[in-house]
């Protein structure tokens, strides 16, 4: 018989059984990496003495899911530390690396903080979050442990024992602005942002500083503009702004969208030169914008993976099986910082000596940056102040000058 | 900012009419909330793009993905009739909700969360309105939310059909005393709506953001917009869905209201279920 009854705690069960497949599967997913390997040989390219048993152990801390999820980032040091194993680790130690998902939970942030701190981790590597550098910041600071992360927001770019890989994002639009003022000679200028967490007062200060820099100010700021609506009122808008360009600081999944709504209103990109950065520099996103993104600029944190600098990285992601794209460059950067100070330790490599020799670097080139990694011991880190220009032509990154653009340059 | 109403009009209220008209469909003839309604669309679409990003020409891929989402659809609706049929409202409510949720999570686990390739169904634009380019997709969801919405309002007002699928609603274990098919016909409806909302996802994905969450979550607007309606007329659902879809556009032109965009349908259930209710709670009083 239809609507045959059945007892009211059979209904609650299955409506929580449910909900616990729910919560398990918006979370939780951490993944970890610790290949091993025989042969010796070098981290950044160096390697001498080390003391001490046992791997050493780095982890990421990452908002894999969540509001924002950030998929596929840290697992660049993941192929970075695969191939490093394979080599010999760190004179003469494996790299323990591993992943922890905190979802974009604040509380879950602090609770694997402390959980990796207890495991004996000796620095966190290529972590991305958006609560990490909030909630756990001064916990860093405290227990004398540097995280070379990917910033997300102002807070992982203010703090004495944090230095981000990424130009994060207040140098970053600033960086778009300044190059579609300086460089275009566009003087209408732009801006769009999203409703993130923090990432609204890191594009006010942009614009204070792109105004300060150029002395233009910008002609329309949508700083907060909703993350899941329809973006064609924006379109509109800009648009009716008269605008030349327009800063757009999107990721995959708010720039195809964005690009797609703009071609629809039949706003081309010499009407209104759109301009990106890194979170929208993937195969994945030139495939899903198709020719909507014809002519987009993509100023890139990072360096392409097309120039000849970053060959081993391209090696190492083919080799671990991931995507080549600018997402996993990030943790691939920061993992490549990590081996290049803590290979040059003399002694134990332990949390306190990683944090010493970071207090105490002298800057160094990395292949993927446009300025030397730093550290030091000040209380605020942004190394990176560099954008690599590219255009998106049929599906692919073309580049644009061939070099680097710096925020010292622009200034002189 | 008529501009910017124009535009969440043919972009957005397509999309919530068809998903309204689906909801009331569901509601009006097995009783139950069909909240995970977006999220079956959603599925449906992310199995097109799977399909589309294989090789498969948009046709037979889209074609499929209608297919899923209304098997997915049945399948819920079979549970329905199977052991929910004549279960408290809050019961089907809550596994209605519970269903979102499993629906959103298998989905993450099945399709990943990274965003996909959704292409346009129709690609172009229809023609201009204001100096506002309204896509031919916009068009096309219009189209198919007033055709369905007209035609519902026929089968189950006119037709041998909708008379069972009324009596069914009202008292289902005596339709089936009766001889009449009650099992089947309720798994068509749930069927008949999983591929109505993966049309609406396939018409409105490509101009969103491709998150699984973020699509199976526009359920909210349509929620209020079907309840504007009384979940009974079918025509007032689709009108108060552009409605809705105009007034977000237009708070999307504005810079400070923007943020509190997407509060307007919560804002809207709040409101409107107050108002509903406004007299069982005087008569309590007295």
């Amino acid at each position: 018989v239809v609507g045959r009854r059945i007892p009211s705690r059979i209904v609650v069960g299955i409506a929580c059984a449910f909900m616990a497949v729910a919560v398990a599967a918006c979370g939780s997913s951490s993944s970890s990496s610790s290949s091993s390997a025989s042969s010796s040989g070098s981290a950044a390219g160096a390697a001498t003495s080390s003391s001490g048993s046992g791997p050493i152990k780095v982890a990421a801390i990452a908002s894999v899911t969540g509001p924002a999820p950030f998929n596929d980032w840290a697992t660049g040091a993941t192929a970075f530390f695969n191939r490093l194993n394979k080599n010999g680790g760190i004179n003469g130690h494996k790299v323990s690396f591993q992943i922890v998902d905190d979802k974009g939970d604040p509380t879950q942030a602090v609770e694997i903080a402390r959980r990796l701190m207890g495991q004996g981790v000796v620095a966190f590597v290529g972590s991305i979050s958006l609560a990490d550098c909030a909630v756990n910041r001064n916990y860093y600071k405290q227990q004398n442990i540097v995280s070379i992360d990917v910033g997300s927001d102002a807070t992982c770019f203010n703090s004495p024992n944090i230095a981000p890989v990424n130009s994060g994002p207040e140098v970053d639009p600033l960086i778009q602005m300044t190059y579609a003022a300086k460089v275009l000679h566009k003087s209408k200028i732009c801006v769009v942002g999203y409703n993130v967490p923090g990432e609204t007062a890191d594009l006010a200060a942009a614009i204070q500083r792109f105004t300060s820099i150029t002395g233009i100010k910008p002609s329309l700021e949508l700083t907060a503009f909703p993350l899941n609506g329809d973006q064609t009122p924006a379109i509109i808008k800009l648009k009716n702004a008269g605008c030349q360009a327009v800063s757009v600081s999107a990721d995959l999944s708010h720039g195809v969208p964005f690009l797609k709504d703009q071609a629809a209103q039949n706003v081309s990109m010499s009407q209104m030169q759109t301009l990106m950065g890194q979170g929208t520099y993937s195969k994945q996103f030139a495939s899903s914008v198709g020719s909507s993104g014809n002519g987009m600029l993509d100023v890139l944190e990072l360096a392409p993976t097309s120039v000849p600098a970053v060959s081993q990285m391209v090696s190492d992601f083919k080799s671990s099986g991931i995507p080549v794209s600018g997402d996993a460059e990030t943790g691939w950067t920061a993992a490549y910082v990590f081996a290049h100070v803590a290979s040059a330790i003399k002694g134990s490599i332990t949390r306190s000596s990683v944090t010493s020799a970071f207090k105490s670097l002298t800057p160094f080139p990395v292949p993927t940056m446009g300025t030397p990694f730093s550290f030091g011991p000040g209380n605020a880190h942004n190394p990176n102040q560099a954008g690599w220009p590219t255009m998106l032509r049929n599906g692919r990154y073309v580049n644009q000058g061939g070099k680097w653009v710096t925020l010292a340059g622009f200034q002189h | 900012m008529l501009q910017a109403g124009i535009a969440g009009f043919a972009d957005s209220g397509g999309a919530y009419a068809i998903l309204a008209v689906c909801l009331i469909l569901v509601f009006r003839t097995t009783g139950v909330l069909n909240f995970p309604i977006a999220a079956v669309g959603t599925t449906g679409t992310f199995l097109m793009s799977v399909l589309y990003g294989h090789g498969w020409s948009y046709g037979p891929a889209a074609l499929v993905g209608v297919l899923g989402g209304a098997l997915v659809s049945a399948a819920f609706g079979f549970a329905f009739t199977r052991w929910f049929f004549d279960s408290s409202t809050a019961h089907r409510a809550t596994v209605a909700i519970a269903l979102l949720l499993g629906t959103i999570a298998v989905s993450l686990r099945v399709f990943g969360d990274t965003p996909r390739v959704i292409p346009n169904m129709i690609s172009g634009s229809a023609l201009s309105v204001s100096n506002v380019q309204i896509a031919s997709s916009s068009v096309l969801a219009l189209i198919v939310a007033l055709v369905v919405a007209a035609a519902i309002t026929q089968t189950l007002g006119r037709s041998q059909t909708g008379l069972r699928l009324r009596a069914i609603s009202q008292r289902p274990v005596s339709c089936e005393l009766l001889g009449v098919p009650v099992r089947r016909l309720a798994v068509t409806t749930w069927a008949t709506s999983g591929a109505l909302a993966t049309i609406a996802l396939l018409l409105i994905a490509p101009q969103r953001s491709t998150e699984i969450s973020d699509l199976s979550f526009l359920v909210v607007p349509a929620l209020a917009a079907a309840l504007v309606a009384s979940f009974r007329r079918y025509v007032v659902a689709v009108i108060a869905a552009f409605a809705l879809g105009a007034i977000q556009g237009m708070l999307s032109y504005s810079s400070t209201l923007s943020t509190y965009q997407v509060v307007i349908p919560f804002a809207m259930i709040l409101v409107l279920l107050l108002w509903f209710e406004r007299r069982e709670v005087w008569d309590e009083a007295r």
